[in-house]
C-alpha cells in the first residue's frame, strides 16, 4: 500500500491534521454578553450619566500619509495603539471636564507599501518608548458629547526637538538616540516582502505628531477624527533600497481616533486585565488585537494611492 | 504542600499500577496483529489475559518480546473569549496550553505456559514491564480545578495509562476433549498511607516534620474463561474479567504548633491511578484445515462504574466493542495475520462541566509469525504493527444557565457567584455572567493516532 493510500485513509479515519475550534460563546462585558444580548447597566447606548473618567482605555489612531516609494506616490497608513490613563478629571466648567492623560504607545503597525513591501515596527520599539502626558477635553456627560484632546507628540530615536524642528538626519547628530537600544542609531524598523520575509533594516529618526476630536459615542467609547504628521529621517539602512528617504507629508484623506475603555468600569466594553492583577498591560492590549477587531470596535482603512497623485 | 508530602510518599512506595496496553492493542504480537480477536483461538501465554481457557491448547512455551507504543494524539483548545476569567486566572502556575502528542512508551513483554502435571493443566502468565519503570501515576482533575495543575486536558483512558504494567496469572483445566476451562487473577497494588505532619508555625510552611505509615494493598480482580469446540473447525470462546482498580487512599494529619484549639487537622487522599471494567468477550473462531483461521469477536465493558483519578464517578457508557481478524499460512512454516477492531467510546459528549477526553477508535493490526529451529530448539518469531485511529471528534460546552460550581454539580459551572455588591476582595460586575478557568472551556478537539509495533520470540519447551 503506498504512503498516499495510507495517508488517505488515515484523513478518511479523523486523523488529519486537527485543528482548534473557535468558541461559541460570545465575549461577555461586564457579565453580560457582546452578541446583542443581555447588557448590564450603564454599557448601553444611552446616556452616559456622570460615571468617572478615570481609568485605563485603549487609543488607537489611523493616520494616512503620502509618501513615495519606488518612484511612485503611495499612500501609507500609520495604525497606532496606545493604552492611555486618564489620570485625573477636573470641572472645566459649564459641564466641561478636563482629562489628564497619560499615553504609552504599545504597537506601531504600517500599511504594505508596493509589490509587497513593508515597513515594520518591532514591538521592541514600541516597549522603549517612554509614556507622555497630555491633556483633553469633555464637554458634557452624555452621549454625543464632544472630546477635544491637544496634540502630542511622540520623538523615536531622537531628543525631543520640539514640533518645528527638522529632525536630524546625520547618525552622529546629538539628538539622535538609540531609543530601542539594539546598538544602531534611532529606531529599527524591519522591511519585508510580500513573503514576510526580511528585506532589510532602516534606522530612522521619526516624530509623530497626533491630535484628536471627536464625541463620546458610549459610555465607554470615543470616536472621531485624527490628525497625524510623521516627520521621518533616515540615518542608515542595510541596503540601498530603504536608505533612500520617502518624503512623508500627511494624505488629504482624513485620519480617525477610536477610544475605548478597557478597564472593565464605567461602562467598559472590553476588560483586557487578562491575568487579574489590576492593570492593563501592553502585551495584555497586544494578545487581544484581535479580539478587538473582530469586535468591529476600531477599524482600519484601505490605502487609497489615488489620493496622494 | 502537606497534601503534596503524602501523595509523594504515595506515589513513591505504590509500586506499579495497571495499565490498559493490552486492552487497546491485545497481549502479544500475535493477538496485536489479528487486534485482539483471539478469545476463541488456540494459543500461548498470552490466553492469560485474553481467556484463560485458552492455556490448555497453548505449548509449554517461554515468550519474550519487545512493544513501542507511538503516540500522535493531540487536544487542541478553543481559545477562550473574554471576560469569562474568574479572579487571578493569570496567575495560575500554568498557562492553559495544548496537549500535543504526548510521549510513547516502550517496554518488555514476558510470558510463560506449561503443564506441569498434566497435558489437561495448564499454568500461564502474562505480563508487560515498561521500560522507564513499573508505572508512571499522574492524576489530573477533570474540571476547572485542573487549572491549578498542569492547566491542560489529559486522554482519560489512553496516554499515561499505557505507561504501566500489566501482569496476569491464570489456571486451565481441559475437562472434556471439546471443553476447557480457566481461572486467573489480575493483580494490581495499592496503597494506604497515612502521614502525620507537625507545622512548627502556621505561616512558614516550608519548616513541617512529616512521617509516614504506609501500607501496600493488593486488588484482585478475577478472570474466567471456557473455551468450546463443538466440532473440529469451530471455537467459541467467553471470557469474563472482573473491575479492578489501582487506588491510593489515606491522610495527612496536620499540627500546627501553638494551636492547640484547633487540634489535629485530617485531609484525606483518595486517588485511583488505573480502572479497568468489568469486561465479558464472546469470540467465535473458524479454522479450517491448512491454518486458515477466521475470528469474530465482541466485548461488553461495564464503564458505567468507572471512577476518575479523584475516585469521582465519570458518569461513563457501557460499551461493546468489535473485532475481526484473519490468520492464513503463505509458507510451509510462516503465517500472515490481519484484523480490524471498532472501539466506541465510553465518554458521553463533555457538554458540562467536565472534560473527560476519549474518542472511538478504529483499529488496524497486521503481522507475521514464523516457526524457526535453532539449535535443534523450536522458536517461532512474531511481528506486528497496530495503528489505533481516534475519530476526530470537537467537544463545545453547553450555553445556558450556569449554576455556582459545587461537589455534585455537573453542568458548566460559575466559579465566581454573582454578588450584589462589591466586597473588599471582588467587584460585583467582576462576578456578573459566568467565570470559569476550566481549561475544557469553551471547547476543544482531540484525535490523532497510536501505532504499536511488536516482535515476540517463542520458545516451546
Amino acid at each position: 500500500m503506498s504512503a498516499r493510500a495510507i495517508g488517505l485513509a488515515l484523513a478518511l479515519l479523523g486523523c488529519e491534521e486537527l485543528t482548534a475550534g473557535t468558541s461559541h460563546f460570545p465575549d461577555q462585558i461586564d457579565g453580560g454578553v457582546a452578541d446583542g444580548g443581555r447588557r448590564e447597566a450603564g454599557a448601553g447606548e444611552a446616556d452616559a450619566g456622570a460615571t468617572s473618567l478615570v481609568g485605563r482605555w485603549v487609543l488607537f489612531v489611523e493616520g494616512p500619509q503620502c509618501m513615495s516609494a519606488i518612484g511612485t506616490q503611495v499612500e501609507n497608513l500609520v495604525w497606532n495603539f496606545y493604552l492611555l490613563d486618564v489620570l485625573e478629571e477636573g470641572d472645566a466648567g459649564d459641564g466641561a471636564r478636563a482629562l489628564r492623560e497619560r499615553l504609552k504607545i504599545c504597537r506601531g503597525e504600517l500599511s504594505p507599501l508596493v509589490g509587497g513591501l513593508r515597513s515594520t515596527v518591532p514591538d521592541t520599539v514600541a516597549d522603549a518608548l517612554e509614556p507622555r502626558d497630555t491633556s483633553a477635553y469633555v464637554l458634557g456627560d452624555d452621549v454625543g458629547a464632544p472630546y477635544l484632546g491637544s496634540e502630542f507628540v511622540d520623538y523615536w530615536g531622537m531628543a525631543a526637538i520640539g514640533a518645528d524642528a527638522v529632525p536630524p538626519t546625520a547618525v552622529d547628530d546629538p539628538r539622535v538616540t538609540d531609543a530601542d537600544g539594539d546598538g544602531e542609531p534611532g529606531v529599527t524598523f524591519v522591511t519585508t516582502n510580500g513573503l514576510g520575509e526580511p528585506v532589510c533594516e532602516v534606522r530612522v529618526a521619526q516624530r509623530t505628531r497626533v491630535r484628536v476630536e471627536g464625541v463620546r459615542e458610549a459610555p465607554g467609547r470615543f470616536a472621531g477624527v485624527a490628525a497625524v504628521r510623521v516627520d521621518q529621517s533616515v540615518l542608515d539602512a542595510t541596503s540601498p533600497l530603504c536608505r533612500a528617504g520617502a518624503d512623508i507629508v500627511p494624505s488629504p484623506t482624513p485620519g480617525h481616533f477610536v477610544m475605548l475603555r478597557v478597564d472593565g468600569r464605567g461602562g467598559a466594553p472590553l476588560n483586557l486585565d487578562l491575568d487579574g492583577d489590576g492593570q492593563v498591560e501592553c502585551d495584555e492590549l497586544r494578545s487581544s488585537l484581535a479580539v478587538i477587531e473582530e469586535m468591529g470596535a476600531v477599524n482600519r482603512s484601505t490605502p487609497d494611492n489615488a489620493a496622494c497623485r | 504542600m502537606r497534601r503534596l508530602a503524602l501523595t509523594l510518599a504515595a506515589t513513591a512506595l505504590a509500586g506499579p499500577a495497571h495499565a490498559n496496553l493490552f486492552d487497546v492493542f491485545g497481549a502479544g504480537a500475535r493477538s496485536q496483529a489479528m487486534a485482539g480477536a483471539v478469545a476463541a483461538l488456540a494459543g500461548d501465554a498470552m490466553a492469560a489475559f485474553h481467556n484463560p481457557a485458552g492455556l490448555t491448547e497453548s505449548p509449554s512455551a517461554f515468550i519474550v518480546g519487545v512493544t513501542g507504543l507511538f503516540n500522535r494524539t493531540s487536544i487542541l483548545l478553543t481559545p477562550r473569549p473574554l471576560g469569562y476569567d474568574p479572579k487571578g486566572y493569570g496567575a495560575n502556575p500554568s498557562a492553559r496550553a495544548d496537549t500535543v502528542e504526548p510521549p510513547g512508551t516502550a517496554g518488555a513483554l514476558l510470558g510463560l505456559s506449561a503443564h506441569p502435571f498434566s497435558e489437561d493443566l495448564a499454568v500461564g502468565v502474562a505480563a508487560f514491564v515498561p521500560f522507564e519503570g513499573f508505572a508512571s501515576l499522574n492524576t489530573h482533575f477533570a474540571d476547572e480545578r485542573e487549572q491549578a495543575f498542569s492547566n491542560r486536558l489529559h486522554y482519560e483512558l489512553l496516554g499515561e495509562r499505557l505507561e504501566s504494567e500489566v501482569i496476569t496469572f491464570a489456571l486451565a483445566w481441559r475437562l472434556r476433549s471439546w471443553l476447557s476451562m480457566g481461572l486467573g487473577l489480575m493483580i494490581l497494588p495499592g496503597a494506604k498511607v497515612t502521614a502525620p505532619v507537625y507545622a512548627r508555625s502556621a505561616t512558614d510552611l516550608t519548616q513541617v516534620d512529616i512521617n509516614a505509615r504506609v501500607g501496600t494493598e493488593f486488588s484482585r480482580a478475577l478472570t474466567a474463561g471456557l473455551q468450546v469446540q463443538p466440532f473440529e473447525q469451530l471455537r467459541v470462546g467467553v471470557a469474563f474479567q472482573d473491575e479492578v482498580r489501582t487506588r491510593i487512599h489515606g491522610r495527612s494529619e496536620v499540627q500546627v504548633r501553638g494551636d492547640e484549639e484547633q487540634g489535629v487537622v485530617f485531609q484525606e487522599l483518595d486517588l485511583v491511578t488505573a480502572f479497568s471494567p468489568l469486561r465479558a468477550t464472546l469470540g467465535v473462531a473458524w479454522v479450517a484445515e491448512g491454518g486458515f483461521t477466521a475470528s469474530l469477536e465482541g466485548t461488553y465493558r461495564a464503564w458505567s462504574r468507572y471512577t476518575d483519578n479523584h475516585n469521582e464517578s465519570g458518569g461513563f457508557d457501557d460499551t461493546v466493542d468489535a473485532k475481526a481478524a484473519l490468520e492464513w499460512p503463505v509458507g510451509e512454516r510462516t503465517f500472515a495475520r490481519a484484523g480490524v477492531s471498532f472501539t466506541p467510546s465510553p465518554v458521553p459528549t463533555q457538554t458540562g462541566r467536565t472534560s473527560y477526553v476519549d474518542n472511538d477508535r478504529v483499529g488496524f493490526g497486521f503481522g507475521a509469525g514464523r516457526d524457526l529451529q535453532v539449535f535443534g530448539q523450536d522458536l517461532t518469531l512474531d511481528i506486528a504493527f497496530q495503528v489505533q485511529a481516534l475519530l476526530t471528534e470537537e467537544t463545545r460546552k453547553a450555553r445556558g444557565a450556569y449554576p455556582d460550581c459545587a461537589p455534585g454539580v455537573r453542568a458548566l459551572c460559575d466559579e465566581s457567584p454573582d454578588l450584589a455588591e462589591d466586597t473588599p476582595l471582588l467587584s460585583a460586575a467582576e462576578t456578573r455572567g459566568l467565570q470559569t478557568g476550566s481549561p475544557g472551556f469553551p471547547g476543544y478537539t482531540h484525535g490523532g493516532y497510536l501505532v504499536a509495533a511488536s516482535v515476540d520470540l517463542r520458545w516451546r519447551f
